[in-house]
Order: structure tokens, then sequence, then C-alpha cells
């Protein structure tokens, strides 16, 4: 195809124009919840904001152990990267041994792809990678609504060099509708660690999950880590189409709004701000949390440190510490109430104000997929 | 989840409104909803039999 063929193809598939990458945090700017963790035998979101750390096994010591940071480790044009460090190698690795680095979507963000239908569309994933070895990770896509898989292999052909990366997943034809609500509709994973277990099925072929998650297709060679290992991504987009475009990059603040949806670290650090606050009772004490972003749902958790007087109430020319909090209340997507009770010397009804009172303490609601 | 305790808080009307979790150093407070993935994951350590949740003061 000829250049001018492939722009008016890229004009006309509607890919050239702005918003098109479907990922969150792509150029892995934004960790609210803290640059570095050691990850194991967990699924969880512990450093970059939307990137979740999955593993599988099925014995004792079939896992490795990693540091997982943000990284300013990053190809011409970036500023940071997600870095993986393997510090305990599996001692025993299993069939089933895997590690992943995944990112799930809502399902009302995902209709453009018409999944399930005739007219449903290719997805293109572009993204730079590095590690210290070369050969084939996986990449694949699952459908959640009907838990189907499409595995592909990416080479790394050079070690400790960034390379950029496209995989393009043929469309989703036939299945389950992806739902047009706030659930997740479809994952993107990363498959740096996988056993001979793992393999399944024919590359680019959307087939049925099987009871153990396939993650490359079958025939492909184990990648079992050892101490010492990396594995470095930044840059990744997913879009409509079968061409990857260049990285769209945004500011950074959108970015934040953006991943604020999912999680929200309201507050950090000593003397910080918590919320205005009033005494509900002489010994309660209320205040209301308003968040910047509308939250995925009114259904968060939220999180905070304990330790001995990390919180205090400002009234009335006195102040009075606590170590904890005792419930949140009356939640909606915009808006949490969040109260201490079984304090004393309130005069119900003043009003005050509440902030932390210690380096350590902090406050998070999280919404995530 | 390193879950060390578990116990269920209610509403100021007495409700049952949640699920307040203890960790090493932190707590987290847990709505009953299976949206939650955090609720999901109690209540499938407490369908193992790894975990029980304490009633509310």
């Amino acid at each position: 195809m000829s250049k001018a063929a492939e722009l008016a193809a890229l004009i006309g598939s509607q890919t050239a124009q702005g918003n098109r990458n479907l990922i969150i945090n792509g150029a892995m700017q934004v960790a609210q919840r803290g640059t570095s963790a050691s990850v194991s035998n967990s699924v969880a979101y512990l450093t970059l904001d939307r990137w979740q750390y999955s593993y599988g096994h099925n014995s004792s010591n079939a896992y490795s152990t990693w540091t997982m940071s943000q990284d300013s480790d990053a190809p011409a044009g970036f500023s940071n990267s997600t870095k993986f460090i393997c510090t305990t190698a599996a001692s025993a690795p299993s069939t089933l041994t895997a590690t992943l680095f995944q990112q799930k979507f809502e399902g009302q963000n995902l209709q453009q792809i018409q999944f399930a239908k005739t007219d449903a569309k290719t997805l293109t994933a572009s993204f730079y990678i590095k590690s210290n070895k070369t050969g084939n990770i996986g990449v694949q896509l699952f459908a959640e609504d009907d838990s189907t898989l499409n595995s592909q292999l990416v080479l790394i052909n050079s070690a400790n060099t960034w390379e950029f990366k496209t995989v393009t997943f043929s469309s989703k034809t036939s299945g389950t509708e992806i739902p047009n609500d706030n659930t997740s509709g479809l994952r993107i994973r990363f498959v740096f660690e996988y056993n001979t277990g793992r393999a399944f099925g024919t590359a680019d072929t959307w087939a049925a999950k099987q009871t153990n998650s396939q993650l490359v297709p079958a025939g492909t060679s184990a990648r079992v880590s050892t101490a010492n290992d990396t594995f470095f991504i930044t840059g990744v987009q997913l879009e409509i189409g079968d061409v990857a475009t260049a990285f769209e990059h945004e500011d950074f603040g959108t970015t934040l709004a953006k991943c604020q949806r999912y999680l929200y670290r309201h507050c950090e650090g000593n003397n910080v701000t918590i919320s205005n606050a009033n005494a509900y009772a002489s010994n309660m004490v209320f205040g209301t949390i308003h968040f910047p972003t509308s939250m995925r749902t009114n259904s968060y958790s939220l999180s905070y440190p304990v330790g001995t007087n990390y919180y205090r109430f400002y009234r009335a020319s006195a102040n009075t510490d606590f170590n904890d909090w005792t419930a949140f209340n009356d939640r909606t997507e915009n808006a949490c109430t969040i109260y201490k009770s079984s304090l004393s010397g309130f005069t119900a009804g003043h009003a005050g104000w509440l902030v932390t009172s210690n380096a350590s303490a902090y406050i998070e609601f999280d919404a995530e997929l | 989840m390193d879950i060390k305790s578990a116990q269920y808080f209610n509403n100021l009307e007495g409700v049952k409104y949640g699920i307040k979790v203890t960790m090493d150093g932190s707590q987290m407070l847990v709505p009953l909803d299976e949206d939650n993935t955090d609720y999901v994951e109690i209540m499938r350590l407490v369908d193992a039999g790894e975990l029980t949740i304490a009633d509310a003061d």
C-alpha cells in the first residue's frame, strides 16, 4: 500500500484522530500508590496506576519474586517505564509458572471495537520493551464476557536494548458482545515469564480459556526466569486498525485524571488537609471528601495506614489526634463521608477540619477493575 | 492482601454497611458489593476457610 493510500485508510478508519489509545497510563507516568513494590504470589495493583501484576503456578515455590517499579530508563521521547527485576527466581518452577502485567478496560469504553459483530475491528498493540533475555514474550487479549483469548508472540531480538514492537489482533466476530457498562470487558496482557503448561492453541486465533489459562501459542518454548532477569516496558498503545500509529502522548494532568477514575490518593504526608469536618456528637467527627474525577463505581474501598496520632481534628481552638477511622458512609461516585467515633471532648455542632499528622499517613480510594 | 483480621461495620442507622480489614500497618474499608474486587477476594478467603469476619461492634 502506498503512503498516500495508508494515510487515506487511516483517516477513513478514524484512527488518525486523537484519543485513539485505549490504554491509560501507557507512558508509565502516574504512580499514585508508590513507585516500587515487591510482587510474588498475588494479583494486585501495587505501583503504576491501571497496571496490574499477576502470576500463575500450581505448587509452592513455583513462582518468582520481583521488584516492580517506575523507572527512568526509557526510550527516546519517554521519561518512564515499568521495570521488573527478578529478586528470587522460582526454586521449583511448575509447568504453569507464569508472570504477567495487564490492564483491564471498561466495557463502555470498548463499544467502538464491536466485538462479536460482523463489523468487529482489528486491534493493534504497540510498545517499547527491553530485557536482558532475548526470545519470545506473550502478548494477549482476554475478552472477559465469554472468556476467550487471543495469544501471540513478540520476539525480543537484542538483549538490554529498547525495541519497538507491534502486534495486530484479528477481529472477534463471534461470541459475546461486550456490555456497555463499567465492568471489565477486555484485558491486554504482557507475559514475560511462562512455562510449557501455558502454551495452547494457534497464534492470533480467538479460543476459549482453558482451565489453566493459556498465555502463549502452542509449541512455544518456556521462558522461565532466573535471578536478576529484567523486563522493561513503556509507550503502550492499543488502537483500532492494523497499523500502529505514533504513541499518543498526553499531558500529565490528563493521564492523572483518567487514572483517578480507578484510584484516587486523596492526601499523603504530614499536615495535609483531608476535609472540612464537624463534631456530629461529643465523641464523633465527620468529614466529607469530594473527588476530582467521578470514580468508576461507588463500590470503592478506602485504605489508610494505622499509627499513633496519624490523623487530627482541629476545632474551637483545640485539636484531637487519633490513629485510624471508624467507617465510611454515604458513598457516591463523587464524594464520600468518613468518620471517627469513640473520641471525647467535642461539642456537637462545632465545625473544624481534618488533617494528617504523620508523614506516613494517606487516604486512598480504590475502584479498580 | 495479607489480612490479619476482618470485622463488619454498620452505618449510623445500625445497618451492616461494610467490612473493616486490618493488614500489617493499615486498614481497608470495603463495601458489601460484588463489584468491588476486594470484597470478592475477602469472600473467596472466607469460602476457603482462610478468613472469618467478626460481627460488628
